[in-house]
């Protein structure tokens, strides 16, 4: 007993999705009776490791046991059945049942029930009231708030008594009372024994109530820190890992007038309101973690999603609000985020992939030149070195930085002066990115403004003249140029605004 | 950043050479329909040997003649595939088109210009109306064209009242008899309009800004949409195009027969579907054309000639029509982008 280490113990666990190495060396060890955070930026490998507790995903390498028992979970119910208990950070109810049923959603057999009526009433009662308050057990679950029905899920974990807890931002839409109270059971079960993993994106839930904290940075567990020595500058320098890298830096330049204007536009009924601006030649940077409006944002800049709030753009002639249609008249381009579903027409060719919205341009008498369209192509292939095999090949045969290269050069034929790129170098290769970035250098300094949403960091700092960090689908920062720093924006993520000094 | 993390392209292991070879030898079938030119080819030479006595004029105008109707018939329905839906009102619209072709001289008592008119905007503007609801709502246009297919029919046949033995006038009917002539050419004028409507078809798919747009709706909604094509008009020009044209192809089809019927329409669903499919195009994709949809009509008919001059039933020639497109289907219905959808 004493040479094996008790609770959820995890070693050099890697896991690999296609080319994408997820983990690559991930430890933790999660102590009986503790409360332990795992920390770490987008797509640092935080996910992929609770989905290995929970039973989700199977690691390719690494062991995973549980009080010195190797664990090999096939299936989150098999997880569950040793005691793994998984919150995660979607709210996932059954609307039309009842509270109650759904506080014993997925406890049953299929014919059998564990527990009397009765006895389920009083457990679910007894647990929902001490972290949601009263909730009458019989109202139908989608009656509830977001707060209440989160509080159900935690619920659901609870009731079932687990070993391990795992609460992957289960706090996120928590309302402050309930969160208090869910931490204060957190303590209460931790002192009985359970082991909980918490993950947050918030630094001062963290430094609250962890007893350790592990960071991941790029699929590996990079230190762990007791609760007496944390630091936040320190576990942002860990989750960054920078140490004040040479970076090939944009150079400040003035900026010329305003020609995209954002007026109260709003992402979330209850979010602050965002004013924005955007100026010729400006390169302008959002950045937030997955899901906290940036998306949203860039999505209401392009006119492709509505909501409350104006944004229009300034000609010389007057002001004109920007809708999906008239952006090409605008002079505004959007190149979306998900290339496969929202961008290419795979089966169709390079060529024409290219020339789809400006194929007015190639029209002679009502029918199109191809001629036209294959000049006008090899323009661009040229200036943006594109390597391909032939022009009518479909665009399926390019490699991911070279269809981004063709749909890059899709939205320059339509001689935009506004670019909104959503993540553009996502998936694509070192080499191609660098090119991108030359290009985008070479655009903003003719005068075009450039406005790129981007999940790398380093990018951002590299790119941007300034760069709005989102945060619960509001702007949290706005960190101007001599100020961008990976260590600023990372901590700007998690709601740090003092930025870092090194 | 690690340098692992780079070259997905090495993950993907080399295909052998037979893998290699039969992805070839499907892409190059999805190019150009090389296979249903051969298929076509091949029924008629056995069609010849089997049964010499074919190869008379009358009896190839004959064939062409019916090649003609179906292939009109699909004609619509190749558009809305190749958006990635089905027509399901087709039978209705053929329906109308030959009621209103029958009962020119007698309940109209119009022109038959002006009934040709009236199908049109009818069918038309039902398919306007269902290519609209469809994309506004994102709604199966499975569903839609099936309700509105037999509510088309229905009404049909309340304006008939009962009354089936009314036939369209000469004029018509010597557009699609096989007696008939086209500019002194011994073939009736059906043939030449389907030919030319091919070429029409050829060129709006190939060679214009619209038939481009229309293919990359098909391809990918939610990308066109985004590269500000207009899927809303695209949408309800193709169901109201299907709509226009499966009424002409009413009135071509009670011309031929000179007389019409209930249940005219009905075979035509199956069939110009059939025609469409063994052709190759493909439901939402950029394999597709109406040239493709002339071959697979051409192949169905000198198929069900061979069929029936052999002596065998209705019966067994829907089961041999059945395993036909299951095969065709297998060998080159399947891709990936039917998921992408909505």
């Amino acid at each position: 007993m004493n040479n094996q280490p008790s609770g959820l113990v995890l070693a050099g666990v890697s896991k690999r999705f296609g080319a994408t190495r997820a983990l690559i060396d991930g430890d933790l060890h999660l102590r009986p009776g503790e409360i332990h955070t795992l920390l770490g930026e987008n797509g640092s490998g935080k996910s992929t490791l609770v989905k290995i507790m929970g039973g989700v995903h199977r690691p390719d390498s690494g062991t995973v046991t549980l009080d010195g028992v190797p664990v090999t979970s096939r299936s989150p119910r098999a997880a569950m059945d040793l005691g793994i208990a998984t919150v995660f950070q979607e709210v996932l109810t059954a609307g039309s049942q009842s509270v109650l049923e759904n506080v014993w959603l997925g406890s049953h057999g299929t014919f059998r029930r564990r527990l009397g009526r009765a006895a389920q009433r009083s457990i679910a009662q007894d647990v929902l009231t001490r972290i949601a308050g009263a909730i009458p057990l019989d109202l139908p679950a989608g009656q509830l708030s977001l707060s209440e029905r989160q509080a159900l899920c935690i619920a659901r974990a609870l009731v079932r008594k687990p070993k391990v807890l795992i609460l992957d931002e289960s706090t996120a839409s928590l309302d402050v009372s309930s969160r208090d109270r869910l931490f204060v059971e957190m303590r209460r079960l931790a002192a009985e024994g359970t082991a909980i993993l918490f993950i947050s994106h918030r630094m001062d839930e963290v430094s609250e109530i962890s007893d350790r904290v592990t960071v991941l940075r790029s699929g590996r567990s990079v230190s762990t820190m007791e609760r007496s020595d944390l630091s936040i500058n320190r576990l942002i320098a860990d989750m960054t890992g920078s140490s004040g890298h040479a970076e090939t830096r944009r150079q400040p330049h003035d900026a010329g007038d305003t020609i995209l204007q954002g007026a109260a536009v709003r992402l979330a009924p209850a979010s602050t309101p965002i004013d924005f601006e955007l100026r010729a030649g400006e390169i302008v940077g959002l950045a937030g973690l997955e899901g906290h409006g940036q998306d949203q944002f860039i999505k209401r800049l392009a006119g492709v999603a509505g909501g409350p709030g104006s944004v229009v753009r300034l000609l010389p002639e007057g002001a004109a609000e920007l809708t999906e249609r008239n952006g090409d008249a605008l002079g505004v381009a959007y190149l979306p985020r998900e290339r496969r579903g929202e961008s290419l027409f795979e089966s169709m060719s390079i060529r024409e992939n290219f020339a789809l919205p400006t194929l007015g341009k190639d029209r002679r008498g009502g029918l199109l030149d191809t001629r036209s369209m294959a000049r006008r192509f090899d323009a661009f292939a040229r200036s943006l070195s594109l390597r391909f095999g032939a022009a009518h090949d479909a665009i399926s045969t390019l490699s991911g930085g070279n269809q981004q290269k063709v749909l890059l050069a899709r939205w320059l034929a339509t001689d935009p002066k506004v670019l909104l790129l959503n993540d553009p170098t996502r998936g694509v290769d070192i080499g191609t990115k660098r090119e991108i970035y030359a290009i985008l250098h070479l655009l903003s300094a003719e005068g075009m403004s450039v406005v790129i949403l981007s999940s790398e960091v380093d990018e951002l700092v590299d790119l941007a003249d300034r760069v709005l960090i989102f945060r619960d689908q509001s702007v949290f920062a706005q960190i101007p140029h001599f100020e961008l720093s990976t260590e600023s924006i990372v901590a700007a993520y998690f709601g740090q605004k003092s930025e870092v000094h090194t | 950043m690690t340098s692992d993390t780079l070259s997905p392209a090495e993950a993907s292991h080399a295909p052998t050479a037979r893998q290699e070879a039969w992805t070839r030898f499907r892409a190059w079938v999805f190019e150009v329909p090389a296979l249903q030119v051969l298929v076509v080819l091949a029924l008629a030479a056995w069609l010849v040997v089997t049964i010499p006595a074919i190869a008379n004029p009358r009896s190839v105008t004959s064939i062409l003649v019916i090649t003609s109707l179906l292939a009109l018939a699909a004609m619509g329905q190749t558009l809305v595939v190749i958006l990635g839906g089905l027509d399901l009102a087709a039978p209705g619209y053929i329906l109308f088109g030959a009621f209103m072709a029958a009962n020119v001289a007698g309940k109209l008592a119009v022109p038959a210009v002006v009934a040709a008119l009236i199908t049109v905007l009818v069918c038309g503007g039902i398919g306007a109306l269902i290519g609209w609801i469809c994309h506004r709502f994102a709604v199966q246009p499975l569903v839609v064209t099936l309700g509105t297919g037999a509510a088309l029919t229905g009404a049909t046949l309340f304006l008939a009242d009962g009354d089936y033995s009314s036939a369209p006038p000469q004029a018509l009917r010597s557009l699609a008899s096989l007696r008939g002539t086209t500019f002194g050419m011994p073939f009736p004028p059906i043939i030449l309009i389907v030919l030319l409507c091919g070429v029409g078809m050829w060129i709006f798919l190939n060679r214009t800004a619209a038939g481009r747009r229309f293919h990359a709706t098909g391809v990918n909604f939610r990308a066109a949409r985004l590269t500000r094509i207009r899927t809303s008009a695209v949408w309800t020009l193709v169901f109201a195009a299907s709509g226009a044209l499966a009424g002409i192809a009413g009135i071509f089809i009670a011309s031929y027969g000179s007389g019409w019927s209930q249940t005219i329409g009905e075979p035509y669903l199956f069939s110009g579907l059939a025609a469409v499919l063994v052709g190759g195009t493909i439901f939402g994709s950029i394999r597709g054309s109406y040239t493709r949809t002339l071959l697979g009509a051409l192949t169905l008919t000198l198929l069900s000639t061979i069929i029936v001059s052999n002596g065998l039933s209705e019966a067994q020639s829907r089961i041999i029509f059945g395993i036909i497109i299951l095969a065709v289907v297998s060998l080159y219905g399947r891709e990936r982008h039917v998921r992408d959808r909505f």
